[in-house]
């Protein structure tokens, strides 16, 4: 009987989020997701046929989706990472030069995770980069969700499609699967541990797996987090990668 | 009187088969010069086949195996991959041990990864080949050819590079320039390091001709997060040293990794360098092949001598038929049209054998370079520009015993047509 209740229940509240408007639904989507500036200190473990590596590393985003990171442990520690627009620039300690990346090879794997390049640095904001609609109301992890689907504006974009599973009442995303132009399932990524931090709902805990990859999962941890506190504009600049 | 009729048979059959030989000149020389061209050719391609496969074997052995070649099971299952992260465990310690073993005369460390190299906003991708410069046998091929810096610039422990010329021309790097490369970790991440051209070489081995960067193997081990180990030992032996005792250290080096089971996670494939690729194995079955092309030449030859030869008998049928009506046996008359064929084929053979030799020769002190020679078409079987070709004694009197056996075989039909020759049918017709 409980069971029978909690599905009408289930049916009913998802009847009445669906008639909810994709535009209004993107942008609280963006609101909670989107911010100026943040700071965050994760760890990264993935686990593969290779065994399982852990790292941790610091992040530092802005709104126009530059963003630096830098690995401080496991086999990658002293790399930094610094995304300016298109553009990937990697930092290793041996090395003299610091190497661009462009174009397809920003969907490599990042210190060998499930997390390509794209899915850690650059652009938050959806909006600018995908039309949305909306697919319908499911329930994921117990949580009811909008089903939404984004299609890219641009051809250049990483991912040509996605699909998002947006908490209705949080505006987080608990489910992502991110195609390539062909329409294949690329990555799969499952948000949990939503915390409220500043005012805004984040998942501190993802997992992330490659679907072109066989037995392979990520789980990225967020351990501390500073969102919208300024950062020094010298972060994000190319000099700053060889200090 | 029997005995002396038997013993001016034997002094006047070669003396009329040599005058036979001489009398038609122009046929005998169309008959010599076609078996001598053979036999020329033959031991051309002979001493060709020869040197290449020994070429190919030397360059196997001391480039891409060793005698003996180790790597663990799962490397060698995905070896297409270049699956960095299934090295051999305490390489160190185990080549100590092996280094130990009599009849083994040295080891090589070996990892080979793919990389992107970096110059300039430009990207190239590469195979990085770590070694130990002072045990590689890479750089000491007789065809190997420093075209910038030299082999006593490479020093372990540093972070110099060999490239070849192919790398050299792609990104304009000379020896002392700097270039930047990254790769996939053994641990899956990447990493980078910078690293100074020390000489820019055309090697030996032509398959490591293209875009190619050698380095030490424990500086490159180290950027690879491969925990100072290496993918491959190469164990090198006793020369000439029999496949029963190579198969013996084989043995040993498989009860070493009995004992270090503790520390082997991975087994070991240990094999010796025949067995590590399929096409080795075929190497000696290549001597075969060329007996039977060369066989198929004499075939060919063969034709020419059995129609002079026929014409021959066809000609002197009626002083065939006289000669049997003075009493020759038909068998002398068969053994003396054999006898014209084993002079006739005997001295051409030994002539193209003789300017083989000459032509061999030369090559083997000037060397033969198979590229011009259209030698690419054989890429990937560990070819060296340049050849030396030989052949052995015994090659020869093969060649030059295989020219006359086919000939008189080619000539039976022939001799056996003169035996057949009715003396007063032939004495009959008008010629």
């Amino acid at each position: 009987m409980k069971r029978v209740i909690a599905v009408l229940f289930s049916i009913f509240t998802a009847a009445g989020i669906s008639a909810a408007d994709i535009d209004t639904i993107i942008s609280k989507f963006e609101a909670n997701t989107v911010y100026d500036t943040v700071y965050a200190e994760s760890t990264m473990k993935t686990t593969n046929s290779l065994g399982t590596a852990q790292s941790s590393f610091k992040s530092w985003n802005r709104r126009n989706g530059d963003t630096l990171i830098e690995i401080d442990k496991g086999p990658d520690k002293g790399q930094k990472i610094l995304r300016q627009g298109a553009s990937v620039f990697l930092f290793y300690p041996d090395a003299e030069e610091v190497i661009r990346l462009q174009g397809s090879a920003l969907k490599d794997s990042l210190m060998g995770s499930d997390f390509s390049y794209e899915d850690l640095t650059g652009e938050n904001s959806i909006s600018d980069r995908y039309t949305s609609s909306l697919a319908g109301t499911e329930i994921v992890d117990g949580r009811s969700c909008y089903h939404v689907l984004l299609t890219a504006k641009n051809s250049r974009e990483t991912y040509r499609r996605q699909e998002l599973w947006i908490d209705a009442e949080l505006y987080v995303s608990l489910k992502t699967v991110l195609y390539s132009a062909s329409g294949r399932a690329l990555r799969e990524l499952h948000s949990g541990d939503i915390k409220k931090v500043s005012g805004f709902y984040i998942a501190t805990k993802m997992i992330m797996q490659d679907l072109l990859k066989k037995d392979s999962t990520t789980v990225l941890t967020i351990e501390t987090v500073i969102i919208n506190k300024p950062v020094d504009d010298k972060i994000f600049s190319r000099e700053n990668l060889t200090w | 009187m029997k005995d002396k009729r038997k013993q001016s048979a034997e002094t006047v059959i070669p003396a009329m088969a040599f005058r036979n030989i001489m009398r038609n000149r122009q046929r005998t020389i169309l008959s010599g010069s076609t078996i001598a061209l053979v036999a020329f050719v033959v031991c051309l391609l002979f001493s060709l086949d020869s040197g290449a496969v020994s070429d190919m074997k030397n360059n196997v052995v001391n480039d891409v195996t060793g005698n003996i070649r180790i790597r663990t099971e799962r490397y060698s299952e995905n070896e297409r991959i270049l699956p960095l992260q299934f090295f051999i465990p305490a390489t160190d310690e185990l080549t100590r041990k092996i280094e130990s073993i009599d009849g083994v005369t040295g080891t090589e460390q070996r990892i080979t990864a793919a990389a992107s190299i970096y110059r300039n906003d430009k990207i190239e991708t590469a195979v990085l080949t770590g070694v130990s410069y002072n045990k590689t046998r890479l750089f000491s091929n007789r065809s190997t050819l420093f075209i910038e810096g030299n082999n006593t610039d490479l020093v372990n422990g540093q972070k110099t590079a060999v490239i070849t010329k192919t790398l050299s021309d792609a990104l304009g790097l000379h020896a002392g320039d700097k270039f930047t490369f990254f790769t996939r970790t053994a641990a899956g991440g990447s990493n980078g390091a910078t690293f100074t051209v020390a000489a820019v070489v055309h090697l030996g081995d032509t398959d490591f001709n293209s875009m190619r960067c050698f380095m030490d193997w424990r500086e490159l081990s180290g950027i690879l997060r491969m925990d100072g180990n290496a993918s491959e030992i190469f164990v090198y032996t006793r020369k000439n040293m029999s496949e029963s005792e190579s198969d013996g250290i084989i043995q040993k080096i498989k009860m070493l990794e009995k004992a270090s089971a503790g520390t082997m996670e991975m087994p070991l494939e240990i094999l010796p360098w025949k067995k590590t690729g399929s096409v080795y194995a075929l190497f000696d079955l290549m001597d075969t092949i060329y007996f039977f092309v060369a066989v198929v030449f004499f075939l060919l030859a063969s034709t020419v001598i059995f129609n002079t030869t026929m014409m021959s008998v066809l000609e002197r049928r009626k002083e065939i038929g006289t000669l049997m009506s003075l009493g020759m046996s038909k068998y002398t008359v068969f053994g003396m049209i054999l006898l014209e064929i084993i002079m006739t084929s005997g001295s051409a053979a030994l002539a193209g054998c003789a300017a083989g030799a000459v032509i061999i020769n030369l090559w083997y002190t000037q060397g033969f370079n198979m590229y011009a020679a259209g030698g690419s078409a054989v890429e990937g079987m560990n070819l060296s520009a340049w050849i030396y070709p030989s052949l052995a004694f015994s090659r020869y009197i093969l060649i030059f015993v295989t020219g006359i056996c086919i000939s008189v075989a080619a000539c039976i039909l022939p001799a056996r047509q003169a035996m057949r020759v009715e003396p007063a049918e032939a004495l009959r017709t008008e010629n």
